[in-house]
C-alpha cells in the first residue's frame, strides 16, 4: 500500500486536491451518483485523509466538475476532494489508481488554482455508425447542425418546450468515412449554460432517420476529450 | 457473445444499464486456459438484489480460492433488457468473461424464495439451455440448486441434474474437483458423474430416485434407483466457523444494491425455534465466530471496499453470547472511520439502554421489532417467547431516547389463530402509543407513529407447523379487512402483505414433483419476476394450475397427515421429524420451549457435529 500522507500533523484548515481522471468502457453507463459513491469508496480504500462534513451523518466532501451524462466516455473528468493532512500527489495517483477499476483512471493530481466555475467548454468526439449514412450525408448532417435557431425540445421544470441551443456551439467540425460519421465539437459546459452532445444527436436521428435500424449493427459513441476556460485556454 | 460495441445501443437504451457491464472492482478475472471447471453462479433476480446476497459473497470466494475453478456471477436480466435479448437474439452471459452459459461446465442457481423459479427457468431459456434435464444431453452444462429452497426442491427437481444441501463452501469445491478428475481421466459421462457425485455428502440427484405416488395423491415413497445413493439426503455443514472461508475482497456494485454494505456473518443457526420458522431449524446448529475473527474479518473487508456500513448478519444478533465484546472491538476503531454498525435483527427482551447508545444505526433509523402475534396465549403457541412487557420496555428506552416511531412485525393465519388474537395485535399497538404518552423524556415536540406490518403464514418444510394447513385465501383477506376495521387510531399505520402471494409461496415451499408442468408452462408463456408487484399475476397463476390439471389448494390449504411421506422426507436438515412432531403437539397446547441456550432440547441437530456452545 502507497502512503500517501507527507505529514501527519493536522491542517490548519482543509485543503483542495485536484483529481483529473478518465472514465471509459462500461464506465460510461455508471450515473453521476454511482461515480461519487465509487470514488468515495476508492478514496477510502486508499487511505486518503479525507475532511468529512460535520452534519448529522459526516460524509466525505467530493465536488465534481461538469456533469456527465449516462453512455458518454470521457479522458477529462475533474474531481475536488478536501483532505487534512498534507499529501504526496504523486502517491495519490498511484495508491487511487491502484484501488480503481482499469476503465476508471486518475490521471493528474494537484493543489488547484481555479474553481470549477471557470469550466466553460468541453470538446467531444462524436462517431456514428449507421446505415442511413450514406453518399450527401455529411452535407445534410452539415446545414441541420448549423442552422439558427437550433431548435430542440426539451423537457425542463416548467414542462415541455422548445429551446435553440445553437448558442452553446463554440466549434463544430463533421465528417464523413462511408457509413460512419464524426463530429469534433466544442460544446458550453458552464452551470449557466449546458449543452449535452446526445441533442446533437437527437437532432440527426430525428431529422434524418439515422440509430433507427438493428441496434447491434447501429452505434454511436462520445467521448469528451478536453475543457477550456472562458478564452479556450486548457482548464486545469 | 457480440461485440461490446454492437451492445452499446441496446445498453443506452435500458433502465439502469450499469447491472449488465460487470468489471466491477475486486471482480476475479481468471484465464480460459488455466481453469479446469468453469462454474457459473446464477441468481434468479435482479443485479442489486443478487449482489447483496451474502451466500454468493461466501461462495463466490471459496470457488475462485481453488486455482483450477473460475466462478462467475450471471444475473436475471429486467424486463426492459429481458425483451431487447430476445429481439435481438442477444444470450445470456456472465459477467466477469462475458460468455454465454452454454460455455460453462457448471450452472449453479442459488434458491433464495420460491417466487423465483420462473426467473431461473426464463434464464435457463435466455441462455439457450432446455429446461427439462431430460431433454439436456451431454452438450449442455451441469445444472445444480442450492440454497433455503432445496430443503424442498420437489417442484423444481425435474429442471436440475443436482442439488447441493446445506452449507456449500466445501461441498462446491469438492463437486468440481470429482468434475475436474472425470473429465481428466476420460470416465465422465453425465451419469456417471451425477451417480458418483450423489455418493458425496450433501449432494442430492433427483433423477436417481423413484418417486411414487398414493390414489388420494399424496407421496407414497421415494427409492433410490441404486444401492449406493442414500436413502436420505443429509445437509452439510461447516464444522468451524472460525476456520470457514470468508472473503477479505468484495465485489464492489457501481449501482446502488439493495443491501449495499459489509455484511459480517456473525453466527449460523438460532437458539429459538420458532414454529414457523424455516430459518430457525434448517440452519442448526448454532456455530458462533468469536469476536476476534469477527473483528478481524471486519477490519480487513472494510480496508478493501472502503464501505461505510457494517451489517451484522445472523438470525438474531443479541443472542449472539458475546455480542458486547464484539461491538466493543468493533466500535474501537469504527467511530473514528465514519463506520456504522447496524445490527438488524434485534429481539425486545434483549434489547437494551446500552445497544440504544452504541449502536448508531439503531440512534439515526428507525426501530422494527417482531412480536409476531398479538396475545400472549398465540405467542405462546407459536413459541415466540416474548411478553408485552419486554415490548414495552424495549419501546420505552427507545422513546427515551427521543424516538417517535416504532415500526412492529406480526402474522396473520397462524395455527390455532382466532379473532381475539387478531384484537391483540390493534391493542398491542394501542399499548404501545400509551407507553409513549407515559414517557415523561418522550421527544414532545413529535407525535407518535406506529407501524403495524402484518405478514401472511405459511407453512414451510422442516418447521413444527409443516403439516398446518394455510387459511384459504377468503379467509386470509378477511382477516386483513378485519384487522383493518379494529385499527382506527390514526397514529397506527397498517400495512398487509398480498395474500395471494403468499398463498403461490405455500404452494411451492410443500409442493413436489407433478408441480413442474405448471411452472415450465408458466416460464413459456413469459411469467416471470413473480416476487416481484408489478409482475405477480394472480389470476394467470390460477389458470396455468387449471390447465395442468393441478389444484393449488391440495399443496397450500390441506392439512397434511402427520403420519404422511412428505415431498421434502428425502432431505435430512438435522432436526428430526419426531422432534418436529413434539413441538407441533407443544403448540396446541399452548407450551413454549426452551431456547438452546437454556436446555438442550435434543432436536437432533447435534449429530451433524459442528463446533458450537450449546449442544449437548
Amino acid at each position: 500500500m502507497v502512503q500517501v500522507i507527507t505529514d501527519d500533523a493536522l491542517l490548519e484548515r482543509p485543503r483542495t486536491l485536484r483529481l483529473r481522471f478518465s472514465k471509459v468502457g462500461s464506465l460510461q453507463y455508471i450515473s453521476h451518483l454511482d461515480l461519487m459513491r465509487t470514488m468515495t469508496r476508492a478514496l477510502i480504500r486508499a487511505r486518503l485523509p479525507l475532511w468529512y462534513t460535520q452534519g448529522y451523518n459526516p460524509i466525505p466532501h467530493l465536488v465534481f466538475a461538469t456533469p456527465l451524462s449516462v453512455g458518454t466516455e470521457s479522458r477529462c473528468e475533474f474531481l475536488d476532494v478536501r483532505i487534512v493532512k498534507n499529501v504526496d500527489s504523486d502517491a495519490v495517483l498511484a495508491a487511487v489508481n491502484a484501488t480503481l477499476p482499469q476503465e476508471l483512471r486518475i490521471l493528474e493530481v494537484y493543489y488547484p488554482e481555479t474553481k470549477f466555475n471557470a469550466l466553460v467548454y468541453s470538446e467531444y468526439e462524436i462517431k456514428i455508425v449507421s446505415d442511413a449514412i450514406a453518399d450527401g450525408y455529411l452535407s445534410q448532417a452539415s446545414e441541420l447542425l448549423w442552422k439558427k435557431p437550433l431548435t430542440v425540445t426539451k423537457k425542463t421544470k416548467a414542462g415541455i418546450r422548445d429551446v435553440d441551443v445553437s448558442g452553446g456551439i463554440r466549434k463544430l467540425e463533421l465528417n464523413q468515412e462511408g457509413n460512419l460519421l464524426q463530429i469534433h465539437a466544442v460544446l458550453a459546459a458552464n452551470s449557466a449554460e449546458f449543452l449535452n452532445p446526445e441533442l446533437l444527436i437527437r437532432i440527426l436521428k430525428e431529422k434524418t432517420g439515422i440509430l433507427s435500424g438493428d441496434p447491434m449493427q447501429e452505434y454511436y459513441s462520445i467521448l469528451r476529450i478536453a475543457d477550456y476556460t472562458e478564452d479556450m485556454a486548457r482548464f486545469r | 457473445m457480440c461485440k461490446k460495441e454492437n451492445l452499446s445501443t441496446v445498453l443506452k437504451s435500458v433502465s439502469k444499464p450499469g447491472r449488465y457491464t460487470g468489471g466491477e472492482f475486486n471482480q476475479i478475472i481468471k484465464k480460459k486456459e488455466d481453469v479446469a471447471v468453469r462454474f457459473a453462479f446464477c441468481f434468479p433476480d435482479t443485479y442489486e438484489i443478487g449482489m447483496s446476497n451474502l451466500g454468493v459473497r461466501l461462495l463466490y470466494e471459496a470457488l475462485n480460492r481453488e486455482e483450477s475453478i473460475w466462478c462467475e456471477r450471471v444475473y436475471a436480466p429486467w424486463l426492459d433488457m429481458d425483451e431487447k435479448m430476445r429481439e435481438h437474439g442477444i444470450p445470456l452471459t456472465a459477467h466477469e468473461s462475458g460468455d454465454v452459459l452454454t460455455d460453462f461446465d457448471i450452472v449453479a442457481f442459488t434458491l433464495q424464495y420460491e417466487l423465483c423459479y420462473t426467473t431461473m427457468l426464463h434464464m435457463l431459456d435466455l441462455a439457450g439451455i432446455p429446461m427439462l434435464a431430460s431433454e439436456r444431453g451431454e452438450e449442455f452444462p451441469i445444472i445444480l440448486g442450492g440454497g433455503p429452497c432445496t430443503y424442498n426442491a420437489e417442484p423444481i427437481a425435474d429442471f436440475y441434474d443436482i442439488f447441493s444441501i446445506g452449507e456449500g463452501e466445501e461441498a462446491l469445491p469438492e463437486l468440481c474437483r470429482l468434475y475436474e478428475r472425470m473429465k481428466a481421466d476420460g470416465s465422465y459421462t453425465k451419469a456417471e458423474f451425477l451417480h458418483a457425485a450423489a455418493r458425496i455428502p450433501g449432494f442430492y440427484v433427483p433423477s436417481l430416485y423413484d418417486v411414487r405416488y398414493n390414489e388420494d395423491g399424496t407421496v407414497h415413497s421415494y427409492t433410490p434407483k441404486y444401492a449406493d445413493v442414500p436413502k436420505r439426503v443429509k445437509k452439510r455443514i461447516i464444522e468451524d466457523m472460525d476456520k470457514a472461508i470468508y472473503p477479505e475482497k468484495l465485489v464492489m456494485p457501481y449501482i446502488e444494491t439493495v443491501h449495499d454494505r459489509i455484511t459480517l456473518e456473525v453466527y449460523r443457526g438460532c437458539i429459538r425455534g420458532c414454529r414457523f420458522c424455516q430459518a430457525g431449524m434448517v440452519y442448526r446448529p448454532i456455530r458462533e465466530k468469536s469476536p476476534g475473527t469477527l473483528c478481524r474479518q471486519a477490519k480487513c473487508l472494510y480496508e478493501n471496499t472502503g464501505y461505510d456500513e457494517i451489517s451484522l448478519i445472523s438470525l438474531s444478533i443479541s443472542d449472539y453470547s458475546r455480542l458486547s465484546e464484539l461491538t466493543d472491538g468493533l466500535l474501537s476503531w469504527t467511530n473514528d472511520e465514519h463506520v456504522n454498525l447496524s445490527l438488524p435483527s434485534l429481539r425486545v427482551d434483549s434489547f437494551t439502554e446500552e445497544l440504544m447508545e452504541k449502536i448508531s444505526t439503531i440512534r439515526t433509523g428507525g426501530l422494527t421489532f417482531a412480536p409476531e402475534a398479538g396475545t400472549q396465549r398465540l405467542r405462546d403457541a407459536i413459541n415466540k417467547n416474548v411478553d408485552e412487557e419486554d415490548l414495552l420496555r424495549a419501546v420505552n428506552i427507545a422513546f427515551s431516547a427521543g424516538k417517535s416511531s416504532v415500526k412492529l412485525y406480526f402474522m396473520q393465519g397462524l395455527p390455532t389463530e382466532e379473532m381475539s388474537d387478531l384484537d391483540g395485535i390493534a391493542d398491542l399497538a394501542g399499548k404501545v402509543i400509551g407507553t409513549y404518552y407515559k414517557n415523561p423524556k418522550r421527544n414532545k415536540a413529535r407525535g407518535v407513529q406506529v407501524t403495524v406490518s402484518v405478514s401472511c403464514f405459511i407453512p414451510k418444510p422442516f418447521t413444527p407447523f409443516q403439516w398446518e394447513a394455510q387459511d384459504d385465501l377468503e379467509t386470509l383477506e378477511a382477516k386483513q379487512e378485519y384487522l383493518k376495521d379494529k385499527i382506527t387510531d390514526r397514529r397506527i399505520r397498517y400495512h398487509y402483505h398480498n395474500a395471494r402471494v403468499s398463498r403461490l409461496e405455500a404452494v411451492f415451499a410443500r409442493g413436489d414433483r407433478r408441480l413442474a408442468p405448471a411452472l415450465m408452462l408458466a416460464a413459456k408463456e413469459g411469467v416471470v419476476f413473480d416476487a416481484w408487484d408489478e409482475c405477480f399475476d394472480y389470476d394467470r397463476w390460477m389458470d396455468i394450475f387449471e390447465r395442468t390439471g393441478i389444484d393449488p389448494a391440495f399443496y397450500a390449504n390441506r392439512r397434511f397427515g402427520l403420519e404422511e411421506c412428505l415431498p421434502w422426507d428425502v432431505i435430512d436438515c438435522g432436526v428430526t421429524k419426531q422432534y418436529l412432531r413434539l413441538e407441533h403437539d407443544r403448540a396446541y397446547q399452548n407450551i413454549t420451549t426452551p431456547s438452546c441456550a437454556e436446555n438442550c432440547n435434543g432436536c437432533g441437530a447435534n449429530k451433524l457435529g459442528g463446533k458450537n456452545r450449546w449442544c449437548k
